[in-house]
């Protein structure tokens, strides 16, 4: 019976990835058009912010943006991708369809992480070709590859789990587009990503440490450019891994507990019935 | 016969309903240009300081500059979508056939119906914004942001034709929000609303001369400065702006006129 | 032979709030099902009748395992659809809605394919069931099978969802208004195909608030009105229970009153008197009543419409249909 269940875990897993390969490659300049657009926009705001800089200290700053507008696409991707397209899932009437034929939507709702990861992986593509065409110097160092994989890894992980609460939260609620728009300028500036945390004026520190997203950036940051965390280094593992960890369980949690509530009230009680 | 005017109000009327039944994006459209400059704010701040911003950009005041280019840029974006995503919006919801039997000719319906939903942004972020510059400079600041309101205005209309250019190619294409997503951005992002145009590539600065919104923020910029000098140069970004408007209204007619015989031969409605 | 559903005594109510106010919510209960009550045997087509929010997506959807009911118990294939929904799935073949529920920019093929992965299908006989659903229900000979969901229409849309209704060959089917919006021709070979799929033993439950098409197909249908069964048997004996009786229709002019105020006072006259907009615009009123008693229901009734300023335009007595039995007992004019 067990190994039957696997099988067949295996097959849906396999079903979905299918899935998103196959709207990826036909929504394909919609993907290339996003992924554009976004840098375009983050790069208006930085070129501006650039500017505040003494025009000796913009080279020095580079491989710190670059690295801050990768995470925050990350997080945004993840944001956009699993988050906003729950509601495209559910008025297609999807939870249902996929109920009926004994799979979870959260299955399929995760795996669009693959969607959200290539984008941002071409995102962060043309980031790379935008500030290193103005750089003199390469931005791509890594001083410390194991921090910079173990920052990365992490603040995907906790990314997707946002993503994933969020998707969660919009079976019961809905998700104001605006609302997440300032969620994700607020992360960009306060949430220790466009900048490192030692470097935020006093207040907007301490701001910073309590958003997750600050911790994983600074073990970035050390990994590729040296800059060492606001908080001792041990501290800041043990607490990126901790707030993963958190992240995650909320993310599991608020799925099941979403799933029993719709199946015992209904998808948005009756009016959506 | 149905002129300008008849579209105009019935569109306006429309405008009112809409804005009155989502308070919150009323709500949202004065909030939004000051998001912006905390934004910018906030990551510059980190990075260096507003006085390196005011010499290097080359204002007297930088965040009342910040606030008004940001009023620029936002209404230049509301501008560009009203008249574009007015064609998509409508093809997606089935209605953009009735809106096009409308008797009068379909870049009058284009530009008219999408008129007064382009206007009340420039307006509300004007609206936005007083209260702050009256904080900074007193009865002077509110007078150049009118000053900068009606040269948003006036840069409205390059844009228009711009933007009706964009919309024929729209009604041709399958993807249709691809050139959205990406232009609206591409625009900003040459025309310098937060930066000087030449920390750009030379490809990109080439390009920004043929992009309207670039006078507008020149010309936000010499308001916001306050040297009599710089305005012959406002002379020049309003010389530009008509020109642009006359070019880009010239192709937009005609750029219309044969999608809409192309489409109605193909069926593509 | 067990039934291969089962429903006894099942209710279900939602809870929502209603804004009242800035920041109070007031909450309300809406009983959707009031002990609902009946069984599905192999080899039949079984309707469930009933008005717009009268219960019948919510037994559907309990039914397929999307809601738990508060109380009572059903089964489906034998298994109960509260202990055992993965079994459940497992035996149905579902249809929900015709116009959602398949991904835009992939083809009828590959949304059938991807539906049929996710049931376990794989491989050569995954392409084969597609193959030949796709051939059954005539999307080869519209073209349809190889072209983006988005260009489909709503006849191929509809075909498409019986299609992965029967992905994997499934003992009982349960379908929610399978013909909603269809044009006759499509329609009608729906229709054909559930008979067929009856023939072949498989049970089949649809939802339809159209009598004409429940009369045509259906072998028992249950009336559910309200959230309570109201009556249920074959279609013929749910005719003869109202054979002794008559079904008046009246044709009359549009009341300057409104329709709800002329029904509630045709209703002082005949308790279950029906008053309708019918295809062309006209408005009816239907009643049955006992043979014999017509002429003077009749008088009665063109009496209170006299009163009411409404003009008839005319007066139609015949035998009952499935509609004058739904009218009979619910009171209310059929959507045919």
């Amino acid at each position: 019976m067990k190994s039957h269940s696997n099988r067949s875990g295996v097959r849906k897993v396999k079903a979905v990835v299918w899935l998103h390969t196959l709207r990826m490659w036909r929504y394909k300049y919609s993907f290339l058009n996003m992924a554009l657009s976004t840098i375009m926009w983050i790069m208006i705001f930085i070129l501006g912010a650039l500017m505040f800089l003494p025009g000796g200290e913009v080279q020095k700053a580079l491989p710190a943006i670059f690295w801050g507008v990768a995470m925050w696409n990350i997080i945004s991707s993840a944001v956009w991708l699993i988050g906003g397209w729950t509601n495209f899932y559910l008025t297609q009437g999807f939870f249902e369809e996929h109920v009926v034929v004994n799979t979870s939507s959260f299955l399929v709702l995760s795996f669009r992480a693959m969607t959200g990861l290539l984008m941002s992986t071409v995102a962060i593509g043309f980031t790379y070709l935008v500030i290193s065409s103005m750089s003199t110097e390469n931005i791509l160092v890594a001083q410390n590859p194991t921090f910079m994989v173990l920052g990365l890894v992490l603040l995907i992980v906790m990314a997707l789990s946002y993503g994933l609460t969020l998707s969660a939260l919009s079976f019961r609620v809905g998700v104001p587009h605006m609302m997440l728009e300032i969620m994700n300028f607020l992360v960009l500036i306060v949430g220790g990503l466009a900048t490192p945390v030692s470097k935020l004026p006093e207040p907007m520190r301490y701001v910073a440490l309590v958003i997750p997203y600050s911790h994983p950036a600074e073990l970035v940051r050390y990994g590729t450019i040296g800059i060492k965390p606001y908080l001792p280094l041990e501290i800041t593992i043990t607490t990126t891994v901790f707030l993963t960890l958190v992240m995650l369980i909320v993310a599991v949690f608020s799925m099941r507990w979403v799933e029993r509530y719709v199946r015992k009230n209904g998808l948005k009680a009756i009016g959506r019935m | 016969m149905v002129d300008w005017r008849d579209i105009l109000k019935a569109q306006l009327f429309s405008t009112v309903c809409w804005y009155r039944n989502n308070k919150w994006m009323l709500i949202t459209t004065f909030v939004w240009p000051y998001l912006m400059v905390g934004t910018i704010f906030g990551i510059g701040m980190a990075l260096g300081s507003l006085e390196e911003y005011a010499e290097r950009v080359g204002v007297v005041n930088p965040a009342l500059y910040l606030l008004a280019s940001s009023a620029v840029a936002m209404s230049s974006v509301y501008i560009m979508y009203s008249i574009t995503g007015f064609v998509l919006e409508n093809r997606w919801i089935g209605t953009l056939p009735y809106l096009l039997l409308s008797p009068a000719k379909t870049h009058t319906v284009i530009v008219f119906s999408s008129l007064p939903d382009a206007l009340t942004s420039p307006v509300f972020t004007a609206i936005a914004i007083i209260p702050a510059a009256v904080y900074f400079e007193g009865f002077t600041g509110a007078l150049r942001i009118f000053i900068v309101l009606l040269i948003t205005i006036l840069g409205m209309l390059p844009l228009m034709g711009l933007s009706v250019i964009m919309a024929s190619t729209i009604l041709f294409l399958k993807e249709e929000s691809n050139i959205m997503g990406s232009v609206v951005p591409f625009i900003l992002l040459v025309s310098g609303v937060y930066y000087p145009i030449e920390v750009l590539p030379r490809v990109l600065q080439v390009i920004s001369q043929f992009v309207p919104v670039t006078y507008v923020v020149e010309a936000t910029k010499i308001v916001s400065t306050y040297l009599t000098s710089e305005a012959r140069m406002l002379m020049v970004a309003l010389y530009m702006i008509g020109l642009l408007t006359v070019g880009y209204n010239l192709l937009a007619t005609l750029a219309m006129t044969k999608v809409e015989r192309a489409i109605k031969s193909k069926g593509a409605l | 032979m067990s039934s291969a559903v089962q429903v006894e005594d099942v209710t279900k109510n939602y809870t929502t709030s209603v804004r009242k106010g800035l920041l109070r919510r007031e909450k309300r209960v809406v009983k959707a099902l009031k002990g609902v009550s009946f069984t599905v045997s192999y080899g039949e087509v079984f309707g469930l009748l009933g008005p717009n929010g009268a219960g019948k997506t919510t037994t559907i959807k309990i039914l397929a395992t999307l809601l738990i009911p508060d109380s009572g118990k059903a089964t489906v294939c034998g298994y109960d659809v509260v202990e055992d929904p993965e079994m459940v799935r497992d035996s149905i073949g579902v249809t929900l809605t015709v116009e959602k529920g398949f991904f835009w920019k992939l083809t009828g093929r590959e949304n059938l394919k991807y539906f049929g992965m996710l049931r376990g299908l794989s491989g050569k006989k995954l392409n084969e069931r597609v193959n030949d659903l796709l051939e059954t229900l005539g999307l080869n000979k519209l073209g349809a099978s190889d072209r983006f969901y988005e260009e489909y229409s709503l006849g191929m849309k509809a075909r498409l969802c019986l299609a992965r209704a029967l992905l994997t060959d499934p003992p009982i089917l349960m379908l929610d208004e399978p013909t909603l919006g269809l044009d006759p021709p499509s329609a009608r070979e729906i229709r054909n195909l559930l008979v067929m799929l009856a023939r072949n033993r498989k049970a089949v439950l649809v939802t339809t608030h159209n009598m004409f098409e429940a009369e045509l197909i259906c072998d028992r249908v249950a009336i559910i009105d309200e959230g309570r069964i109201i009556s249920i048997g074959p279609v013929q004996e749910l005719k003869r229970r109202v054979a002794d009786k008559i079904a008046v229709d009246i044709l009359v002019s549009n009341p300057a009153i409104g329709l709800e105020i002329m029904r509630k006072r045709l209703r002082t006259v005949i308790e279950t008197v029906g008053v309708g907009v019918d295809e062309r615009g006209g408005v009816y009123v239907r009643f049955t009543c006992r043979s014999g008693e017509e002429d003077k229901m009749i008088a009665d009734v063109i009496k209170s419409l006299g009163d009411l300023k409404v003009r008839i335009y005319r007066v139609n007595v015949e035998e009952p249909t499935l509609e004058d039995v739904f009218i009979s007992l619910t009171g209310k004019a059929g959507e045919a």
